[in-house]
This record gives C-alpha cells, sequence and structure tokens, in this order.
C-alpha cells in the first residue's frame, strides 16, 4: 500500500479507517469498503476545489441524519436515495415554505427565486429545467405568455395516453368474478392511501373515483336498460337521468375543488394617498332599525382614511327614522323614488349618485370587521383588471339546521362547504362569484358592465357572471370579515333558497354560461356547477322514490342481476365517498349533503323547473331575519311533501315484506336491495323531518362565543381582570379570577381594549353563578354605542376562532349521526302528532322492551 | 444584574409602590431582585412589611462607616431591599453625596456580587437631581412612571427623552375621558417611549400599603397586580431579546 500511495495520503486513510471502525463503531467490511471509495473519490474527483466544498457544505445538513448512524453495507444506496430526494423534491419545498402566498396574478415569472445559484453548473441547469417544467406544470401560474407547443406537447401527449387508457378501463365489460376483482382492486388502493396527506393523494383518488362513476355510468347505458317493457324503461331512463346528473355535477365539483387556492389578503402600499376611496354601500328594505343600527356603526369604524370612507345607507323603505338616524351618525343616506329591480335596482341608483373608485356592499345584518378594507382593497390595487373581491358571508347565529338538530358549532354549518371550500376552488379557475354581501366591486369595471345586473332575481352571482364575461377577474378571500344573522326559520330558509334556485335557473336560461363570450372553459364549468346545483331538486325526489318503482310498480329499473347493481353501484358509491369526505371533510359531514337536498328538493323543484321554462317569471322575495321562535312547534305545512314522501317509503316497506313473503325466490336479492334503499330513504327523509321541528329561539340578539381578555371596576375602586365569554347587542357574559366578587344588581364599569385604546361602559350584573357573571350594559350614548360595537362585533379577531372547534369528518360517525337524526325525526313527528294519532303508536310502544333505566 | 430605575415625573405618580409590586412579580418569576431606595424620606421599606422603628439603611451605615449594602434586608429567599436609612447621620450623609465624587453610585453598585442578583430596581425620588443624573448615566432600562393628566403632559413636552428611557403609565382610567384623550395622544407622540403595558387605576393598589405588601403580595387577583406582572413579563422579554 505504501508503494501506491504518498506517505500523507496514507495518513489519511488510515485515520479515516479508524475513525470509523472506532468513533462511529463500523463494521470491518463496511469500514473497508468505505475506505475504498473514499480512495477512489479523491483519487478521480477533485475534492478540495471550491465548487465541490460549496456542495458539501450545502448538503451537509441534509445528510447529518444518515452520518449520525453506524454506518452500514446500505449506506451508499441510502446517500443516492437522499441526493435524488434533494435535487426533485427539496427545492421546492423550501421555496413554497419562504413564500407561501400562492401570488396568481404577479406579471413576474413564478419560480424565479427557486433559481438559486447551484455548485455545479449542469446539475444547476438541469434542475433550472426541471423547475421551468413544473412550472408549466403547476396549474397556479398563470403566464400570461401562452405556453408554447414546445412547452405543452409531453403534457398533450401524455394526457391523450392517459385518456385512452381511461376510456378502455371504463369500456371494457368485465364478468361478474372480473368486477368484483376489479371494485376490490380499486377500493384497496383508495383505502390504503385516503390516510396519506398530500395533494397528490386527492388527485389520485379523484382519478379512481372518476374511473369508477364513468365505468357505473357507462354500464348503466349500455347494459341496464329494458328497452322491451315501456314501464320498466320510462322508470329506468328517470333514474338514469338522475343519475347522469348527479355523476355530472360529481365530475364539475372535482374540477371546481381540485386546488383551492387559499389565497392571501395582498398589502396596501406605504402611501395612503394611493389608497382608493371606498363607497360603503348598506342596501336595506325593510329591516328594523335594530338589525341595521350594528352594521353602521361597524362601517364607521373600519380602519380606512376618513376623508376616502364613505359610508351610504340605501333606504328603498324611505323611512324617516331612518333619514334620522343617517344624520345623527353623519352618514349619506340614499333613496329612490321606485323600488325597481329591489336590491339590484338600489344599488344601481346609489352609483349614479356616488363616485368613490372602490364599492364595498354590505347587507344590512353583515356587520363588518374594522379589517374588512386593509384585507380586501390590496387585491384591488395589485390587480388592475380585478372586478370584484369576495369574503365569506359569515354567521353568528345559528341557522335553522344548527338549531332544530341542536347542532351549533359542533359540525361545519350548511354554507361553510360553499364559502370555505366552493369558492376558494372558484378562485383557481377565476370564477368566484359575487355573494351580494361583503365584497369590494370595482366601479369602473361596475360601469363597464352596466351596473349590477337586474335580469334575475340573483343579481349577485349574474353580476360577477358578466363581469367575467367583460375580461374582468375575481378573486376570493376565505377570511370572514364580517358577520351577520342566519336565517331564522326552516320556512325562511327554504324561500331564500327557492330564491336563489329560481335565479341561478334564471341565469341559465337568459345568460347560459356555457355559450356566449367571454368565459374560459374553466370559468363555464364552475358557473355550470354552481346552477347545476341548484337543479338538483327533481333528481333528489326521484332519487327519494326510485326504489318505489320495484317494490309499487315491480318495474325493473336497473335491469340487471342484483349481485352486478351491488358489485357497480357500491364501488361508485364508495369512491365518491371517500373522494368528497377527502376534500370536503373539514366544511360537510358525509351524508350530511343528502338531509340538506331532501329538505329543499320538493321545494326548488318546482320553481327551477318553471324558471327553466319562463326565466321572465318570478319576483325577488327579501329573506326575513332577526326575528323570535316563541315556542317550540312542528311546521306542519313545510313538512308536507316530507310526510308523502315518508308515506310512499313506508308503504314500500309494507310492499317490500310482501314480496319477501311471496314473491319468486330468483327475485330475492332485488328485493333486498330496493329495501335496504328505500330504509336509507327513510332515514334521509326522518333527518329532513327532524328539522321541520322548530326549536324555540329566546333571544332576539345573538350572543356571539369568544375568549377575550377584559376587565371590571367596581363601584369601590377595585378593578379585576376576567375574560369575556360572549358577548351581544346589550349585554356580555364574563368569568371573574374568583367566585363571590359580585352581587346582583350591583352597578360596575367594564373595560373592553381594542387594539391599543381601551373602553368603559356601564353595566349592571343581572346573574352570578360562581366565577361567572351575565351583566346588562346601560344605555348607551351614540359615542359610547359606537365603541362598543367597534370593541365587540367589529373587532379583527372575532371570528377567527371558530373554525377551530369543529370536529373532522368520520364517514362512519356521520353515518350513525345521520342514523339517529333520522329515528330524532320520527321520534319528534310523534311527539307533535295529533293525539288521536298519537294515542295508538304510544299505545303500540307501550310493548317495546326498554334498557333498564337506572335511578338517578 | 439588570438594573432598572423607577422614577416618578412628578411627584405623587405612585412609582415607589410599583417599585414594591414590580420586585415581587420579578421574584414570583423566579429571580433574584434587590430593591434600593434613593429616597431620603425612606418609604419603600413600608411596602416590605419593614419595622416602623428600624431606621437601619444604606445611608446609617455609610455614616457608620460600614460597607453600604450590609444593611439589606431579605425578604423570602430572593428578594432583598436596602431601605434608605433614618436619622441625623443621613442627613450628613446626604450633603456628602450631593458634594461627593460624580461616579458615586457608579463604584457602589459595581461592589455589588454580580451573581447574587438577576435585577437591581432602584427608586430615584422624583426631585433629586444628583441621583438622577448619576442613575440615568447607569441604569440601562430607565421608566418614568407618570399619569394621565395634563401636568404630566406639560412636563414630558418640555424636555426630550433619552435612549434607555420609557414612559410607564400609571393609574389609568378608561372611564376619563380626558385620560384616554391623553393616552391616545402620547401612543401617537411617543410610540417607541410608551411602554405597551399601562397599569390601571385599582383600589387593591392603594390598599395593598395600608397592610404593609406590595399590590402583588396582598391582591394577586386585581387588575394591577396582573398589569404589573405584564410589566415585569415585557421587562424580561425586553431582556432576553437583549
Amino acid at each position: 500500500m505504501s508503494l501506491l500511495l504518498k506517505p500523507l495520503a496514507l495518513d489519511g486513510l488510515r485515520h479515516h479507517y479508524h475513525d470509523l471502525r472506532q468513533r462511529r463503531r463500523a463494521g470491518p467490511v463496511t469500514a473497508l469498503l468505505y475506505c475504498t471509495l473514499w480512495l477512489l473519490g479523491w483519487a478521480l474527483l477533485r475534492f478540495e476545489g471550491p465548487a465541490w466544498q460549496r456542495l458539501l457544505l450545502r448538503l451537509a445538513p441534509t445528510l447529518r441524519h444518515l452520518q449520525r448512524r453506524r454506518p452500514g453495507i446500505a449506506d451508499p444506496l441510502r446517500y443516492l436515495i437522499q441526493t435524488l430526494w434533494l435535487i426533485l423534491l427539496h427545492p421546492r419545498r423550501q421555496s413554497s415554505n419562504r413564500r407561501p402566498t400562492p401570488q396568481k396574478h404577479d406579471a413576474t415569472p413564478q419560480y424565479a427565486e427557486t433559481r438559486r445559484r447551484h455548485a455545479l453548473p449542469a446539475l444547476s441547469a438541469w434542475r433550472r429545467r426541471l423547475a421551468s417544467l413544473t412550472q408549466r406544470v403547476d396549474i397556479r401560474s398563470r403566464d400570461p405568455i401562452p405556453a408554447t407547443i414546445h412547452a405543452t406537447w409531453p403534457l398533450w401527449t401524455m394526457g391523450s395516453l392517459a385518456g385512452l387508457m381511461m376510456a378502455l378501463v371504463i369500456t371494457q365489460p368485465f364478468t361478474l368474478g372480473a368486477q368484483a376483482i376489479f371494485a376490490a382492486l380499486l377500493a384497496g388502493i383508495a383505502l390504503l392511501i385516503q390516510r396519506v396527506p398530500g395533494r397528490l393523494t386527492t388527485l389520485t383518488l379523484i382519478v379512481l373515483s372518476v374511473t369508477v362513476s364513468c365505468r357505473y355510468l357507462w354500464w348503466r347505458y349500455t347494459s341496464t336498460l329494458n328497452w322491451n317493457d315501456p314501464l320498466d324503461v320510462t322508470c329506468g331512463l328517470l333514474l338514469l337521468c338522475a343519475e347522469t346528473y348527479t355523476w355530472l355535477t360529481l365530475l364539475l365539483g372535482y374540477v371546481q375543488t381540485i386546488w383551492p387556492l387559499n389565497r392571501s389578503p395582498a398589502p396596501l402600499p406605504d402611501d395612503l394617498s394611493r389608497w382608493p376611496t371606498v363607497d360603503l354601500m348598506i342596501p336595506t328594505y325593510d329591516e328594523s332599525l335594530g338589525v341595521v343600527r350594528p352594521t353602521v356603526l361597524a362601517a364607521l369604524g373600519i380602519d380606512w382614511p376618513h376623508d376616502k370612507l364613505r359610508v351610504h345607507l340605501l333606504d328603498d323603505g324611505r323611512r324617516p327614522a331612518f333619514r334620522q338616524f343617517a344624520e345623527s351618525v353623519g352618514i349619506g343616506y340614499i333613496t329612490r323614488d321606485d323600488n325597481r329591480h329591489a336590491k339590484a335596482g338600489n344599488l344601481n341608483h346609489a352609483l349614479t349618485v356616488t363616485d368613490a373608485e372602490c364599492v364595498a356592499i354590505f347587507d344590512c345584518d353583515h356587520v363588518p370587521q374594522r379589517s374588512f378594507l386593509q384585507m380586501t382593497v390590496g387585491w384591488l390595487l395589485k390587480d388592475p383588471r380585478l372586478g370584484l373581491i369576495q369574503t365569506p358571508h359569515h354567521f353568528f347565529s345559528p341557522d335553522p339546521f344548527e338549531r332544530n338538530l341542536d347542532r351549533f358549532r359542533r359540525m361545519p354549518n350548511e354554507n361553510t362547504l360553499f364559502y370555505g371550500l366552493i369558492q376558494d376552488g372558484n378562485d383557481l379557475w377565476n370564477a368566484s362569484f359575487f355573494c351580494g354581501s361583503c365584497a369590494v366591486l370595482r366601479r369602473t369595471a361596475l360601469e363597464a358592465i352596466g351596473g349590477f345586473a337586474v335580469d334575475t332575481v340573483t343579481e349577485d352571482a349574474h353580476t360577477s357572471l358578466r363581469l367575467h364575461r367583460h375580461g374582468f377577474t375575481s378573486a376570493y378571500l376565505r377570511l370572514p370579515q364580517a358577520a351577520g344573522l342566519a336565517t331564522e326559520s326552516l320556512s325562511a330558509h327554504i324561500g331564500q333558497r327557492i330564491r336563489w334556485a329560481r335565479g341561478m335557473a334564471q341565469i341559465f336560461r337568459l345568460d347560459n354560461p356555457l355559450t356566449g363570450p367571454g368565459l374560459n372553459l374553466a370559468q363555464r364549468f364552475c358557473y355550470l356547477n354552481a346552477m347545476l346545483h341548484f337543479l338538483a331538486g327533481v333528481p333528489r325526489l326521484i332519487f327519494l322514490t326510485a326504489p318505489l318503482a320495484f317494490l309499487l310498480l315491480h318495474a325493473y329499473i336497473i335491469y340487471a342481476p342484483a349481485v352486478a347493481i351491488l358489485l357497480y353501484v357500491v364501488p361508485h358509491m364508495l369512491h365518491s365517498g371517500i373522494t368528497n369526505s377527502r376534500i370536503q371533510g373539514r366544511y360537510r359531514h358525509s351524508f350530511w349533503n343528502e338531509v340538506y337536498e331532501a329538505v329543499l328538493a320538493w321545494y326548488i323543484a318546482r320553481p327551477t323547473t318553471a324558471a327553466l321554462l319562463n326565466p321572465r317569471k318570478g319576483k325577488f322575495n327579501v329573506t326575513a331575519k332577526g326575528g323570535l321562535i316563541g315556542e317550540n312547534y312542528f311546521d306542519w305545512t313545510i313538512s308536507r311533501p316530507y310526510l308523502l314522501l315518508i308515506t310512499l317509503n313506508v308503504t314500500g316497506v309494507v310492499a317490500a315484506a310482501w314480496r319477501l313473503y311471496t314473491g319468486p325466490f330468483d327475485e330475492l336479492p332485488t328485493v333486498l336491495v330496493s329495501l335496504a334503499w328505500t330504509l336509507y330513504n327513510l332515514i334521509i327523509l326522518g333527518g329532513a323531518v327532524a328539522v321541520a321541528a322548530e326549536a324555540r329561539q329566546v333571544r332576539r340578539r345573538h350572543r356571539v362565543e369568544v375568549a377575550l381578555p377584559a376587565a371590571l371596576e367596581l363601584a369601590d375602586g377595585h378593578t379585576y381582570p376576567c375574560t369575556l365569554h360572549d358577548y351581544a347587542e346589550g349585554g356580555v357574559g364574563l368569568s371573574l379570577p374568583c367566585a363571590g366578587l359580585l352581587t346582583i344588581g350591583q352597578k360596575v364599569s367594564l373595560l373592553l381594549s381594542r387594539g391599543t385604546r381601551e373602553q368603559a361602559f356601564e353595566a349592571r350584573v343581572i346573574n352570578v353563578n360562581g366565577a361567572r357573571t351575565g351583566l346588562e350594559l346601560e344605555t348607551m350614548s351614540f359615542p359610547e354605542h359606537l365603541d362598543y360595537i367597534q370593541s365587540t362585533f367589529a373587532r379583527a379577531d372575532t371570528w377567527t376562532l371558530w373554525r377551530d372547534s369543529v370536529p373532522e369528518d368520520r364517514p362512519m360517525q356521520s353515518f350513525t349521526d345521520i342514523l339517529s337524526l333520522g329515528m330524532e325525526g320520527y321520534r319528534r313527528l310523534l311527539l307533535h302528532a295529533p293525539l288521536r294519532l298519537r294515542a295508538p303508536l304510544t299505545w303500540l310502544g307501550s310493548f317495546v322492551p326498554r334498557r333498564e333505566i337506572r335511578q338517578a | 444584574m439588570n438594573v432598572l430605575a423607577l422614577q416618578g415625573l412628578r411627584g405623587g405618580t405612585g412609582s415607589t409602590s410599583l417599585l414594591a409590586a414590580l420586585a415581587e412579580a420579578l421574584t414570583q418569576a423566579g429571580l433574584n431582585v434587590l430593591c434600593i431606595d434613593l429616597d431620603p424620606r425612606n418609604q419603600l421599606r413600608l411596602h416590605f412589611n419593614h419595622p416602623w422603628r428600624n431606621n437601619n439603611g444604606w445611608a446609617t451605615a455609610e455614616a457608620a462607616g460600614a460597607v453600604w449594602h450590609e444593611m439589606a434586608f431579605a425578604l423570602g429567599e430572593r428578594l432583598t431591599f436596602l431601605p434608605y436609612g433614618q436619622g441625623a447621620e443621613v442627613i450628613e450623609a446626604r450633603e456628602r453625596d450631593r458634594l461627593g465624587t460624580f461616579s458615586l453610585w457608579g463604584h457602589r453598585l459595581a461592589e455589588l456580587d454580580p451573581h447574587r442578583y438577576d435585577w437591581v430596581l432602584v427608586d430615584v425620588p422624583s426631585a433629586c437631581s444628583v441621583h438622577q443624573q448619576e442613575m440615568r448615566r447607569l441604569a440601562p432600562t430607565w421608566l418614568t412612571v407618570t399619569h394621565c393628566d395634563a401636568a404630566c403632559h406639560a412636563l414630558l413636552a418640555s424636555r426630550e427623552p433619552d435612549d434607555n428611557e420609557y414612559l410607564l403609565v400609571n393609574r389609568f382610567t378608561p372611564r376619563s375621558l380626558l385620560q384616554n384623550d391623553l393616552l391616545a395622544a402620547w401612543q401617537h407622540q411617543y410610540a417607541d417611549w410608551l411602554v405597551p403595558c399601562t397599569i390601571h387605576q385599582d383600589e387593591a393598589m392603594f390598599e395593598a400599603l395600608a397592610h404593609k405588601r406590595s399590590v402583588v403580595g396582598h391582591r394577586s387577583d386585581s387588575l394591577a397586580a396582573r398589569d404589573v406582572q405584564r410589566l415585569a413579563a415585557w421587562l424580561l422579554a425586553r431582556g432576553a431579546m437583549g
């Protein structure tokens, strides 16, 4: 050895060997191998050169975990994998850490900063090529320069190849056994990977789900229709239409929510003079002053230069009290002579008498936070083509579902899906809609499209459709910046949805997003899905009655053996369930969609069909809010359709029993499948009925739950820190550091802080429960009231707490939840039933065996 | 060893009570604290339940020719306080201090064991220019205790803040419109100078001295005590940041 090497190198080698053997405790073979590699490396490569040194220095921290372990024989492989991983994945992740905000409308190339200096020019060039490729692949990037043919051909090739293979998978007829294996394999993959985090998994699940569902539909069209029997084919086609509708919304939904943008606010310039002027408009028609007042007071407290924010009350009711109120607080009061085109007309008229660059719209019951404009307007400055920026509608009172089912804040509510996911998904495709409130629009954009759209009853969605058609973009910021009251009763909720459904159907007819100029394909898809969503009435009714076609009329709606039906339907439902739970889990729990749709189905079926046939009919009805429900009652009028459907389905169950008893043996599986379906329908309908049992709503002024530091000053001068637990317009609930400090009726001052300011409010103790205390606020003067609203409702941190408390979706638990909800529905039905009906049923019920009742 | 000096912008701002409370809050946070009273009226000791008749202090020790910090009294494990002392000889010492070398306190503080105390809080009387000038040079952090009132506003307007000086608002009550407005004005005017936590007006603060204790020991659940604890946390965080 000494013959081959200079003494210095030999020393180095010896030292290296000893280091490996003794310090790092490597085996002799490994140490020998390492030494050989080390020798080879030093002999062939210039490790001492600056380029290698820099590279080694850069790699050292990422290889540390390997250097720490005892050297093993497979370590070269480990190093190789780690290095490959670093080259391929790591830089991307680092860059996304550094810049977490996807800046969609930036004109500068997106991944400029990922191109960092690299030690080796070849490696660096390769990585740059890779980065530019991923940039092309990454759908977030919206390069204004169209991608060249050279750049996209690999994608097109891969896409068409995959498409061909998918078509093959979808259309290939299988024997039952093969289909069983196919379904089991795909389901296995889906179940395996569904726990893996990341968007790649979601995309994989979507591909699996699309494959299975397309295959199902293909099978349904090609081999399950019995063209020989007119009844069979009529019922079968009806069901098939409904299924096609579901399939279409499923696919469009995947497109819509494939990559939620999660936009963050754009910073405003430091120079205040560049901030635009804003007209904040609060349209009102017949709401009470008590509802409007907090909104106006909070609007006055929005953080914006005073000379650049003008608040206007747009009163279509032309009420003197409102004029007086507007004058007393110093805001604009705008009325007009007629009430043509309702809210849209009201806003359009206001546009003619105001002139600020931006227009912020708030429904009169949406209380804005102080940060609203600073959060939103930045994007309008950043992107000159941006016509609209929308924020979520957030509710501080329970909606009828939450209240009547006692699930307030225990699961995502009905509109969470739309504002949490769908709008965010739309944002990727530049298709987020205007929702009528909590949004800022650019005046020039509005003028370019001729003001707010007045042709339909949903002026909001139609306005944004027109903005998009005229080449303006829209943005969605998923940060609640305002909160309002949810609809009070189920009937009001249904009324509101009927209006939306009718309006969407009108737009579909009058200004169909699939045709006409200005939209790209994805925008057309997003609008189409929004409109299709409201056409769910008829398909849902079909699903709720479909099994009866066989059970009552003996029509084979799916003309195939029961086993085949199961082998195709179950994977279809399983995959769409898993995938949707993955995509929507945080925003809507599994199976709840069915309940929401079942409640609305009957009511929106007729108006949407009517509006599709004659879109010019129908008027605007205002959604009533802020009422009281005096006592528990059951809304028999509204639940009539559910009762009819329940009766039909119960008849179906009876028929199923009869068929099981008397029918031929080979029909048995079909009867069982139909029976299961009917029972499922009954559960869903039970849920719908449960909602119709209106729970009592005591408070007119809803309490907002928070956890804020505050302080309480007693009349004797003692002051205590406390935690504010809830607040309402007239009172608060808080807890003190210890019990026994307060007595009922005592007068105190509540100290609330807002930013660096602190305000005192006079209050009276109305209840004491240990350290918990309820206070009633004394009558406040106008400046005090302003301060109070601004240090409670209009705080910038009020609504951020809320999403944390909602539990994750767990499909099986969600199903048992729905099951118990269905049972609860029937229990409530019985409870509220007329005595003549109830007596025999309770008498029958008395025979039911019970569990032992524990004595308390 | 952090040296922190507290001085009222004018008389009667409650800086001595605040110092006692702050010392207790810091000891509760696990730090060793030495409080030095530079006020010849010798009031600080009353917050630490010190016997009324005990006239010993650093000035008496000095006059007697002993080591100046010999007369420190320990209260619990972590808190030590050094009264000014009272008596005829003290007045002499005062005169000598006034005429003495400029870096008298620099030497005195250097004599302390730097590992024994994490914090040295010095109560500087509002009308003592000699001590003020010297401690201002010595103490890395200087808290000027104020009220949100017109007198303090006028005093503040007539001077420039030092680099190491902070303004602390004591006895703040949001019920007073004047106080609220002045605080807002100060927040605008003296943004870098103002300590981000204010001490609220609280009856417990007055009661504490009547009980010969600091407010943190007397009523830990009161708002004033919590405010002082926040102040202590702010000081510690500042120290931690360098």
